[in-house]
């Protein structure tokens, strides 16, 4: 009894420790309820003439690294430039705050909390990759911190909630207007289908692609698949070369466009490619070559869109970066410019003024051409169409 | 907390992850398929999980949870029963086979919605996923030191040795793979229902590698290497975060140089770095309340029949490493067995002890049959207890825990009471513990009982051997070679232990190179050559015997053997 | 259908030359080094560069590649395997070792290269097609096939016939005893791997040049297909991982022509199920113990 009566405690400890952490396991998370406003980020005054005395605090968080940099890379440049130009104007500072989510749903998670929690970001731009979106606007929507994508494409997440924002034009809409684009001036009538089934937002918009094909009374002839990180599709092509469609229309990434395009072409399948936001990017067409011909190309900007300080926003971007923006840098630019409209509409840089002026945007000039967001956050713009002739984009229409 | 909570609870999910690694790794397995289980539990839990709190309150996760270990398990005992045959490399290769195919098949079926996955509410909270992790180091820390513990640890050391003892080396191996499915399936719904989303990629090689990388950074050798190895992962890109290293290659580049120093020059994890600092012994001397003979009970009445083979012969691929061997043996017999090197002494005994089936003949011992289905370890449990020619001593654990290990065909499980504080289970383990010890003192091992058994002599490593088998408390003790490197005065010591032993009713199979011992020691003599009996008898009638002469000079002569 | 036999044929010939290497460390020193991946990679970043930056004709780049290689195999060898020798641990630490050694390679080439895709220079080499009863055929597959054959001719050449080789595989038979006959050891250990890495590094070169690009997570894929590929043709069995990746890649294009290219990677998984489960020792291998 004497041995027995020295365990107890140990016991008792356990015991206490044990039912403690399960009844903290019992509690629900309840979606936080504070709303707090910051004084100093109130500012006098309206519009152009809007001061606000603290510099506005802007979170990003974006792939910076591993699988997703491709664009993450470009769209912390449009941010940075973005963000320059408004800080060199009179009234309204921001800070940017950048974390890199890795390409990692957990890595992402952890830098939202970081900017909503510790950082009181008043908006969230990102994250890169709609795979992200789903669960870290989930947070932000529960924390009321307003989120802008600016390339999260994906279905459904500006019913997400209130807070939540969007500048990417959803591939469903890209495609909607280059395949019918494509139909018209190519005279298509069949065409194969090849997307990566593994990548969400490739898939997503595979959904789409089919849906709109079917619309437009074409026939597919050759309906294929891959992983995200293959490189070699010429058993795929070979099926597709044996159905011999007019076009190709691909849902790809852009690491997998290369291969893709010089491998079709190899095969002898000279058809033209139609291709989605992927494959708007300068890189592209410079490592393609003369495979890049020929190329449709659906989008949500174009270097040779004549849209509302375009060809400035080019000219700076080369010259801070030593390289041609693509629609990732277009987009995070168009971000800034309009989050610095939604600040300067009610002179208010917290957290629920920017939500309540971003849900009222509309008609904003921007280099994306004409820019709104409609009740649910999603953007409304023209998409545009392209086709790559002699090494350059061109549009197709407008 | 506030603003930190996915950070506490990303270090309890990765933890859990290196549990169910670490599991199969201190058994011993490279099993790296714990990204196939995690998927189909978290997929197949989500069938279960309501959308609305159960009661008002609690977490509805808490019904996803028994569902996704469950799958796990069951995942686990299905693919295990045809791949757990295969060893190593082979297991691994096998076991992410499988993984890769769980993801394929989840991206291609039509209810897990592909690629898109499927949206899930936030369910899991820092609370429950530490509860949970809680929980599991609460039940590894019961399973260290319980008998089932040293099972796992013991065929992770060596599995021969293992099964000699009596250890099942197939149920334990299988134990160890459905743990690590059932963990991993409460990994997968609980990352589920914090990240709010399950897609097929979640569940892919690099997942295997996290999860193997914070098992093997924190250790497998102490209970709570994966919360070490946890929080190290986790806090590590913190830290550099917060030294402003942002450029994406350090963070691999320092995970990899990390876990290469770790893997170089601390074999066992960061947790081993705890255990090398001085801490004051809080362990009382053992008491010694058990006598010191091997054996005490059941042993059968001396003279009765314990062994009997007929026509016994081994052959592998035409070569006969032993033949026609017809055999009897009586309780309280000294069977020395001596013959040249190659002669079939060894294929002999590992044929009576189970370790291998003859290819001919027929038999039993301790009413085992020879050649029967199972493996070794029902023979030790009837009672035969045996040492191997080159020491198959269990190199990591400590000598007193080698010991102990002999003592688990005497002893009783002892795990799931522990889990329960139920004083009988430390009965049991303080029972075990004096027959260890007391057969360490035995052999005069005692005060070495804390070394690992890897720092021990030759010689010692001998000792330590017979003394392990002498905890099986055995009816038949085999050994095989035991003076083998021992000097004049030690194989002396041995000759008296054996005596001792025949004295307290054990029986004895000696085999040995040492004929002088043999011929000295034992009631009865066998002689083998080229896998065939060619003498057998009264010691003395055996040297003298023409035929044995020759066998060990090559040539009929004079002169002593 | 032709077509997809000759795109089987040419992914199958650098799936071969991957597991090579492969299997070549494992046949003769039991290691399952998990960094060959990375130094795939590795090679196929510095073909890359050597050919766009330093403008090296192709021809050039394949021996500087596998020198590349060569020395990688040394510094791998002698930072993650040499330090493990004779532990009791030794196999299990080897492959942690390698998976740190793979992952330190690969953030080094992340840190010299960056994130992006590479490709080679659009004017690297003529980019012919040939079309062959009715099959096309890139001047880059040609290429890709030639070297694989070569390299291998040359290995199997070296294994069988030369002194080194002889060394070799009696240490692969028995390191004591062949220690005991005088074989340096350490010396054949390293020049294993420096021979493995080789062709490993060779085979990232092939890889661009077959698919037109190279980037961080290349080694991950083949790395898998790699290990059905070894199993497939018996772990250690040079002519078994030959034969096995030729296999694998029609077994690719097949399932992809007749099934579906959803399950092109289901192939070579239940393949390598049905080979562990029923014939261990690999299609075209010898019965080994199998342990490692």
């Amino acid at each position: 009894m004497r041995k027995w009566g020295k365990r107890i405690p140990t016991l008792c400890v356990t015991t206490v420790a044990a039912v403690s952490v399960l009844a903290a396991g019992c509690v629900r998370i309840e979606p936080g309820d504070s709303v707090t406003s910051r004084p100093g980020l109130n500012g006098t005054g309206s519009g152009p003439g809007c001061g606000i005395q603290d510099p506005v605090p802007v979170g990003a968080v974006l792939s910076l690294t591993e699988g997703a940099a491709f664009a993450g890379q470009y769209q912390r440049e449009g941010l940075e430039l973005g963000f320059k130009e408004l800080n060199a104007r009179e009234g309204v500072r921001y800070s940017l705050i950048m974390e890199d989510d890795k390409t990692d749903l957990g890595e992402g998670i952890a830098a939202f909390e970081k900017l909503i929690h510790r950082e009181d970001a008043s908006i969230i731009i990102g994250p890169t990759l709609s795979d992200l979106a789903f669960s870290t606007f989930e947070d932000a929507q529960d924390a009321r911190t307003p989120v802008l994508g600016i390339s999260t494409t994906a279905d459904g997440i500006p019913e997400i909630g209130d807070y939540v924002f969007r500048n990417s034009l959803p591939e469903e809409y890209a495609l909607a207007e280059s395949i019918p684009a494509a139909r018209e001036a190519l005279g298509l009538e069949t065409v194969a289908v090849l997307h990566d089934s593994e990548d969400e937002f490739t898939s997503s918009a595979y959904a789409t692609m089919i849906e709109v094909l079917s619309d437009e009374g074409l026939r597919v002839v050759a309906d294929e698949n891959f992983e995200t990180s293959d490189t070699e599709f010429r058993s795929q092509l070979t099926k597709i070369a044996d159905g011999d469609p007019d076009a190709l229309v691909l849902s790809a990434l852009p690491n997998a466009t290369i291969p893709l395009v010089r491998q079709a072409r190899e095969l002898g399948i000279d058809a033209p490619i139609v291709g989605g936001n992927a494959f708007n990017s300068p890189v592209m067409i410079a490592n393609l070559d003369s495979a890049a011909e020929g190329l449709i190309v659906g989008g949500a900007w174009s270097s040779a869109l004549d849209s509302e300080g375009n060809a400035e926003f080019i000219d700076a971007y080369i010259d801070a970066y030593g390289r041609a923006p693509d629609q990732f840098a277009a987009q995070a630019y168009t971000a800034a410019k309009m989050i610095d409209a939604a600040v300067r509409a009610d002179c208010d840089g917290n957290r629920e003024a920017i939500k309540n002026n971003l849900a009222q945007l509309d008609g904003l000039e921007t280099v994306l051409g004409t820019v709104s967001l409609d009740e649910a956050g999603e953007v409304d713009q023209q998409p545009v169409v392209q086709i790559v002739e002699d090494g350059e984009f061109t549009l197709l229409e407008g | 907390m506030a603003g930190y909570e996915s950070l506490i609870t990303t270090i309890a999910l990765v933890g859990i992850l290196a549990y169910s690694f670490h599991v199969v790794l201190m058994a011993g397995q490279l099993s790296l398929g714990q990204a196939g289980f995690a998927s189909l539990g978290a997929y197949l839990s989500t069938l279960a999980v309501l959308d609305t709190p159960l009661f008002g309150t609690v977490s509805p996760v808490w019904v996803g949870i028994p569902v996704g270990m469950l799958v796990g398990a069951s995942a686990a005992l299905l693919l295990g029963l045809p791949v757990l045959r295969l060893r190593g490399v082979f297991l691994a290769i096998a076991t992410i086979a499988f993984a890769e195919v769980v993801r394929i098949l989840m991206l291609n079926a039509e209810w897990t919605n592909g690629a898109q996955g499927l949206r899930l509410d936030k369910w899991v909270t820092p609370g429950l996923a530490w509860a949970m992790l809680v929980a599991l180091v609460y039940v590894f820390w019961r399973l260290g030191p319980s008998r089932a513990g040293r099972a796992f640890a013991a065929v992770r050391e060596d599995e021969v040795a293992a099964g000699a003892l009596g250890v099942d080396v197939v149920r334990t191996r299988m134990a160890s793979f459905i743990a690590s499915g059932a963990i991993a399936g409460l990994y997968g719904v609980l990352y589920a229902y914090f990240v709010r989303r399950i897609g097929p990629s979640d569940f892919g090689f690099t997942m295997m590698l996290d999860g193997l990388v914070t098992a093997v950074l924190g250790g497998f050798l102490l209970y709570f290497g994966p919360l070490l190895g946890s929080g190290f992962v986790v806090l590590v890109p913190e830290a550099q975060r917060a030294a402003g290293l942002e450029a994406g290659w350090i963070h691999p580049l320092l995970t990899g140089a990390l876990l290469l120093a770790v893997i170089l020059f601390l074999p066992g994890g960061l947790s081993s770095l705890l255990t090398r600092l001085p801490r004051p012994r809080r362990r009382a001397p053992i008491p010694v309340t058990l006598p010191v003979t091997a054996t005490g009970h059941g042993l059968p009445a001396r003279g009765s029949q314990l062994l009997a083979v007929d026509g016994l012969g081994k052959e592998y691929g035409g070569v006969h490493a032993a033949r026609d061997v017809h055999l009897e043996l009586h309780a309280g017999e000294i069977l020395g067995i001596i013959g040249p090197n190659g002669s079939g002494k060894t294929t002999l005994v590992n044929m009576l002890s189970g370790l291998v089936s003859p290819t001919s003949g027929r038999g039993w011992v301790l009413g085992e049959k020879l050649g029967g289905s199972g493996g070794m370890h029902r023979f030790a449990a009837a009672g035969v207890s045996r040492t191997f020619q080159h020491a198959k001593l269990f190199d990591r654990l400590s000598v007193l825990q080698n010991a102990l290990v002999g003592t688990h065909v005497v002893s009783e499980p002892t795990f799931l009471r522990r889990l329960l504080w139920l004083p009988s289970a430390r009965h049991d383990e303080r029972r075990a513990l004096a027959t260890a010890a007391a057969q360490l003192e035995r052999v005069g091992l005692a005060h070495r009982q804390d070394l690992s058994a890897s720092q021990l002599s030759y010689g010692d490593r001998r000792r330590l051997e017979i003394a392990r088998a002498l905890a099986a408390r055995p009816t038949l003790l085999i050994l095989d070679e035991p003076a083998a490197g021992m000097n004049p005065v030690e194989a002396a010591g041995l000759a008296d232990l054996v005596r001792e032993l025949a004295n307290e009713g054990v029986t004895i199979m000696l085999i040995e190179h040492n004929v002088p011992i043999v011929l000295d020691v034992c009631t009865r003599v066998l002689v083998l050559n080229f896998g065939e009996v060619i003498a057998g008898g009264e010691p003395a009638s055996v040297a003298a015997d023409p035929r044995v002469v020759e066998a060990y000079l090559g040539t009929a002569g004079t002169g002593d053997a | 259908m032709s077509q997809q036999l000759a795109n089987g044929l040419f992914s199958g010939a650098i799936y071969a030359l991957f597991a090579i290497g492969f299997t070549l460390v494992f046949g003769i020193l039991r290691h399952l080094n998990l960094a060959h991946a990375s130094i795939f990679t590795a090679g196929a970043y510095l073909g890359i560069d050597l050919v766009a930056r330093f403008g090296v004709p192709i021809w050039t780049a394949f021996p500087l590649v596998a020198l590349a290689g060569v020395a990688l195999g040394v510094v791998l060898e002698r930072v993650a395997f040499r330090p493990l020798a004779g532990r009791a641990d030794e196999h299990f630490a080897g492959l942690i070792s390698s998976v740190a050694f793979g992952g330190m390679l690969v953030a080094a080439l992340q840190a010299r290269y960056g994130t992006q895709q590479h490709s080679f220079p659009v004017d690297a080499f003529p980019n012919r097609i040939y079309d062959i009863a009715g099959i096309s055929i890139s001047l880059a597959q040609v290429i890709t096939l030639t070297v694989a054959l070569s390299a291998m001719a040359a290995l199997a050449w070296l294994v069988a016939a030369s002194q080194a080789g002889r060394a070799m595989r009696a240490v692969a038979e028995n390191p004591n005893a062949a220690r005991i006959l005088g074989v340096h050891v350490e010396r054949v250990t390293a020049s294993t791997y420096a021979l493995s890495s080789a062709l490993g590094a060779t085979a990232g070169v092939l890889m661009v040049l077959n698919v037109g690009q190279a980037h961080l997570s290349m080694g991950l894929s083949i790395e898998l297909t790699g290990f059905a590929v070894i199993i497939l043709g018996g772990m250690g069995s040079l002519a078994g991982a030959m034969l096995a990746g030729v296999m694998l890649g029609l077994a690719e294009s097949l399932t992809v022509h007749y099934i579906g290219s959803s399950y092109k990677d289901v192939a070579a998984f239940v393949l390598l199920f049905a080979v562990l489960l029923l014939r261990p020792q690999g299609l075209f291998g010898t019965i080994r113990v199998r342990e490692a």
